[in-house]
């Protein structure tokens, strides 16, 4: 059901994708199996997971980057999936993404005035003659100096050219970003100030973000609510604090314990998982979680868990937990 | 004696747009047994370091000075063949990235047996035997199967146990850890920094794990060197280190971790600015455009001190 207060409503959402196998054998690999979130105005989602958990698919889907493979995603109350090519375009003036490699997102060729209001162009927003300022007001809202405006990407370091993709993003007076690892290719002290940066431009510009991350003390610090996945479906899902505080779902407590915490003085206990995280081509019965799990019990392997609502907005998908 | 005692180091890159000083007369030692940490973020030398232990670096680098004392005789004054008797067998690397060590066109078997073939007197097939006991201890299932496959059919986690394996294959004095885990997921980290550990005490191997990740630092290593620019910028006991950081950005690394003990929306603290291009260091301090507890004295830079026995810093402000 929508509610006038959710921006961002993924509906059961599924993504896979073909793999050939060699010998022209067939393979799919699910990427998103089933996932429904919705965001609210004004809210800040953090995704986390691990590698090949579909965080980054979703993402783009959310954005119709993707085309879904069934599901659909609905922005400001409408069917992303009915828009045509304009509606869409037009819509996407709305709605935005930080990319991760600051490296890769940004044209080489292109100058940096270019770069962040190629935007406004495109949705007609600003005329050639304007587009000088504009550059200066949005370079000044990410903290970058105004003669940055005619140099190259090549010219600046990781963290400054995170800003420029910060700026491009906001060119267009969006209303939802996805920020799809937005600083985990920078080094730890920059990380904080682009961190603090996107919190900033949050308050100021009342921004919704689903932001993606693996490192789970930077989503904490973030998000109002985070959600786990695992394998393309999500475990738990949780106001930031509660998951932290009780976690619930065993996959969340192996990942918070398994951070290695800078103090020499907590002996922390990390919780080994058993095995590897199995392929997405290759998605384990019943609870796909069940093969690494230190729980596993018999009905593991053999039903899908449900979502168990666990009272104070935490639900999570677990026979044990649940 | 010193196990490893690294003399005055300094190695420069020589490019186009001009010298970089990427290591700059640096001295450490390593003890038999122990795990020296050194941390630093990107482009402070860290790795460079590393690699010139080993005299691997790239071209267009170079070791411009310095003596690399392992077990008393210097690295640098061998000819290339000892050099090669050394790699591998007394001192092995594990490096970053496990899909661009290993070699996509042989398998992980014949890649471990290379090691064996090359330090050992031993025949192919027994090198493939003990390749397979091998990928057994580092915990890798099934491993008579596995000796058969090529890098890219394992996974992430599966392809660093193996370079561990090659690592460890001649039992070394030294390994050097170059990020083993930063291309890794959380939970497999926990796996292979556990393996490490385990076979470090086993094996009584020292340890120089190279990483940004205090984390890491603060449960794997007895030692810290701390580096900025090119230089160690602090180094003590890890405990001592935790407790007391004299280095303004030592501090500054530590305070702009966001803690899991924190609560709330508190504001990261971050340091001001960004790491200097090496070709153009600023005259004094390096860190001294970046730091909160800047004086006129910073326009000569500081010698690295001992405040504390142990401790060493390189500030003016250190106490």
């Amino acid at each position: 059901m929508y509610m006038a207060n959710e921006l961002l409503v993924i509906d059961n959402i599924h993504k896979t994708f073909p793999v050939k196998a060699g010998f022209g054998i067939k393979m799919e690999a699910t990427a998103v199996d089933g996932v429904s979130i919705s965001i609210a105005r004004g809210e800040a989602v953090g995704l986390v997971g691990e590698s090949g958990c579909g965080k980054s698919t979703l993402g783009r889907l959310a954005l119709r980057l993707l085309e879904p493979t069934s599901g659909s995603v609905y922005f400001d109350g409408r069917n992303l999936n009915l828009l045509n090519k304009q509606e869409l375009r037009s819509l996407r003036k709305s709605m935005q993404i930080i990319f991760q490699d600051p490296f890769a997102s940004l044209n080489p060729r292109m100058q940096i005035q270019d770069i962040i209001t190629e935007p406004l162009l495109i949705h007609g927003m600003a005329k050639d003659r304007d587009l000088e300022e504009r550059g200066a007001a949005l370079l000044e809202k990410v903290g970058l100096p105004v003669d940055a405006l005619r140099r190259y990407p090549h010219e600046f370091s990781g963290g400054q050219r995170q800003r420029v993709g910060i700026a491009r993003a906001l060119a267009s007076g969006p209303s939802f970003i996805v920020a799809d690892e937005p600083v985990s290719a920078l080094d730890v002290s920059v990380q904080a100030q682009i961190i603090n940066l996107l919190e900033d431009l949050r308050d100021e510009l009342k921004l919704s973000f689903l932001f993606i991350a693996h490192d789970l003390n930077i989503v904490r610090h973030f998000s109002d609510r985070v959600v786990v996945m695992y394998l393309g479906k999500i475990m738990e899902l949780a106001p930031a604090e509660e998951i932290y505080r009780n976690p619930s779902h065993p996959y969340t407590e192996a990942l918070l314990a398994d951070i290695p915490v800078a103090d020499p003085t907590l002996k922390k206990k990390h919780i080994l998982l058993k095995g590897d995280i199995p392929s997405p081509t290759q998605i384990p019965s019943g609870c796909r979680f069940h093969t690494r799990c230190i729980y596993r019990y018999d009905p593991c392997d053999k039903i899908v868990p449900r979502t168990t609502d666990l009272g104070g907005g935490h639900f999570v998908d677990c026979h044990l937990r649940g | 004696m010193d196990l490893l005692d690294i003399q005055g180091l300094t190695t420069h890159f020589f490019t186009r747009s001009g010298v970089i000083n990427a290591v700059d007369n640096l001295s450490l030692a390593v003890q038999k047994g122990s795990v020296l940490g050194l941390v630093g973020e990107s482009g402070c030398g860290k790795t460079v370091t590393a690699l010139s232990i080993l005299n691997l670096v790239p071209y267009p680098g170079k070791i411009i000075t310095g003596k690399i004392l392992f077990e008393g005789k210097d690295l640098l004054g061998l000819s290339a063949e000892e050099m090669r008797s050394i790699r591998g067998a007394r001192i092995s690397m594990i490096f970053q990235e496990p899909m661009t060590a290993l070699n996509p066109v042989f398998t992980v078997g014949d890649q471990i047996a290379e090691v064996l073939t090359a330090h050992r007197d031993v025949t192919r097939k027994e090198a493939l035997k003990s390749a397979a006991d091998l990928l057994q201890s580092v915990g890798i299932p099934s491993p008579e199967k596995r000796v058969n496959e090529y890098p890219h059919q394992l996974s992430g986690g599966m392809r660093q146990r193996v370079m561990i394996a090659m690592a460890i294959a001649c039992k070394p004095a030294l390994i050097l850890a170059d990020e083993p885990t930063t291309a890794l997921d959380v939970t497999i980290q926990a796996h292979i920094l556990e393996l490490l550990g385990t076979i470090q005490q086993e094996m009584g191997m020292a340890m120089v794990l190279v990483t940004h990740d205090l984390g890491l630092i603060a449960e794997r290593a007895h030692e810290v060197a701390v580096m900025y620019a090119g230089r160690i910028v602090e180094q003590a006991g890890t405990k001592e280190l935790f407790a007391n950081p004299q280095h303004p950005y030592t501090r500054g690394l530590m305070a702009s971790i966001p803690q899991p003990g924190e609560e709330g929306h508190k504001r990261l603290r971050t340091i001001l600015g960004t790491v200097p291009r090496l070709y153009d260091l600023p005259k004094g301090c390096t860190f001294a455009p970046r730091c909160d507890l800047k004086t006129g004295k910073c326009e000569i830079e500081p010698e690295l001190v001992e405040v504390k026995p142990g401790h060493l810093v390189r500030c003016w402000e250190a106490k």
